[in-house]
């Protein structure tokens, strides 16, 4: 990918620096693509993550890693122009594909992919992650939203509770 | 398969928002001090099952993640998450997702359309705790039209929206937006149009769409008329960019950042 016009006087070879997962992957990644998460622009900031040293991310593994800067390399030339107000159709057409395309995955990953964007706070991903989630949620009942979702089947105590509250915004079961 | 732990412990420390109708705001003010109090539970409910720390199917979703999900689901989707555990019908409630206040719910005014006199007539139900002002004087006018009482006929109305000649207008927020103009198609200038107003609240908070239907043929049917009495194009009417204005603003629903962003 092209390096983003950062305007941080690195003298045009873009900075890097290097991400560790969970489980000891080490990441080398743009400084750009990396402080699209506000949990490490700070560090990044303050010089952090380069050279051999490394951000360790104790709570993000390798898979989910890779894929969560996968995400972070694509967006992080329209987020460097500040939101891309000067960006094409065919950019932001190219960009959302590539959003629809990113979390047509599995649950499991999603769900890995909801906790890195939130422990990373990437904005864009906490919101694309859970636009999906919440497309899958839509028009369905509340069984078929825990079984979507895998949820064990409800214990008698819940499904009383679920009737109890089933009255409560009647309309919205017509 | 999404980690699930539904704890019955669980403390709901806030009203459901249908005790609080007028409470406009909440939701956007909620957004910047409340999360840190949501973490706390999350960490409280945590420390009460220390038993499985890290099982599977043990975790949760964070209370902001889960709050980011919910607040993309449409009202009437949220109706049946409220069903879908303790901790889920306490998040819709406590962020006050679901603004059952706002959705038709009763009768609460009934328009009257004359429609040889070209006039409409809005009549309110009393009991209404906000009156709604039937005056559309919020409206762009011609400036030679300065006649106080000069009422817009109104062409179609849906679930509170009003379909006027040239916009689309809730008298109830008192917002509007202009129609885009009608596109006649080459050879038919005189072909007329129904116009008619799809609005779901209950489905799509932000969006509505305008139907416009060829009524009349043109008076010599021609090639170019034949055409034109073919179905319109409804993604060339479809009001795309209103994501926000109808049934209340971004910050009191909480739901606009889509649009806003």
């Amino acid at each position: 990918m092209a390096a983003p016009e950062s305007g941080d006087g690195n003298n045009g070879a873009a900075r890097m620096v290097t991400l560790i997962s969970s489980d000891n992957t080490r990441f080398e990644v743009e400084a750009a693509a990396a402080s699209l998460s506000q949990t490490l622009q700070l560090t990044i900031l303050d010089g952090g993550g380069g050279g051999g040293d490394g951000i360790p991310l104790p709570n993000v593994d390798s898979a989910t890693l890779s894929k969560v800067l996968e995400y972070c390399i694509k967006h992080a030339p329209a987020a460097a122009n500040g939101g891309a107000p000067n960006a094409t159709a065919v950019d932001r057409a190219e960009l959302e594909r590539f959003d629809n395309e990113f979390v047509n995955i599995d649950q499991s990953v999603l769900y890995s992919l909801i906790m890195a964007a939130h422990n990373l706070e990437i904005e864009g991903l906490q919101s694309l992650v859970a636009k999906k989630v919440a497309d899958m949620i839509k028009g369905k009942s509340p069984m078929e939203i825990r079984r979507t979702l895998g949820f064990p089947d409800p214990t008698p105590e819940e499904q009383a509770e679920m009737n109890a509250h089933m009255l409560e915004y009647g309309w919205a079961y017509e | 398969m999404f980690p699930y732990k539904c704890s019955t412990s669980r403390v709901i420390r806030k009203q459901p928002s249908h005790t609080n109708p007028r409470a406009k705001g909440c939701a956007a003010d909620r957004r910047k001090g409340e999360p840190a109090a949501e973490m706390e539970d999350l960490q409280n409910q945590d420390d009460q099952e220390p038993e499985h720390p890290a099982a599977a199917g043990a975790d949760v979703l964070p209370a902001d993640a889960l709050e980011e999900i919910l607040r993309r689901v449409p009202p009437r989707g949220l109706a049946a998450c409220r069903l879908v555990c303790t901790s889920w019908r306490a998040a819709v409630d406590s962020n006050h997702l679901l603004r059952a206040d706002l959705l038709p719910l009763s009768v609460a005014s009934i328009l009257i359309g004359f429609a040889a006199l070209n006039v409409t007539e809005l009549f309110l139900a009393p009991s209404l705790s906000s009156p709604v002002s039937a005056r559309l004087d919020f409206l762009p006018r011609a400036a030679a039209d300065d006649d106080d009482d000069a009422w817009t006929p109104v062409r179609d109305h849906c679930n509170g929206l009003l379909l006027l000649a040239d916009h689309v207008a809730n008298p109830a927020t008192r917002r509007w937006d202009p129609l885009p103009p009608t596109r006649r198609p080459q050879g038919a200038p005189f072909l007329r149009y129904d116009s008619r107003l799809v609005y779901d609240p209950t489905m799509t908070p932000h969006h509505y769409e305008v139907v416009r239907i060829p009524t009349s043929r043109p008076s010599s049917v021609h090639d170019g008329g034949a055409r034109a009495l073919e179905w319109p194009d409804l993604a060339s009417l479809t009001n795309q960019s209103e994501l926000r204005v109808w049934v209340l603003d971004d910050e009191s629903l909480g739901v606009g950042v889509e649009a806003s962003s």
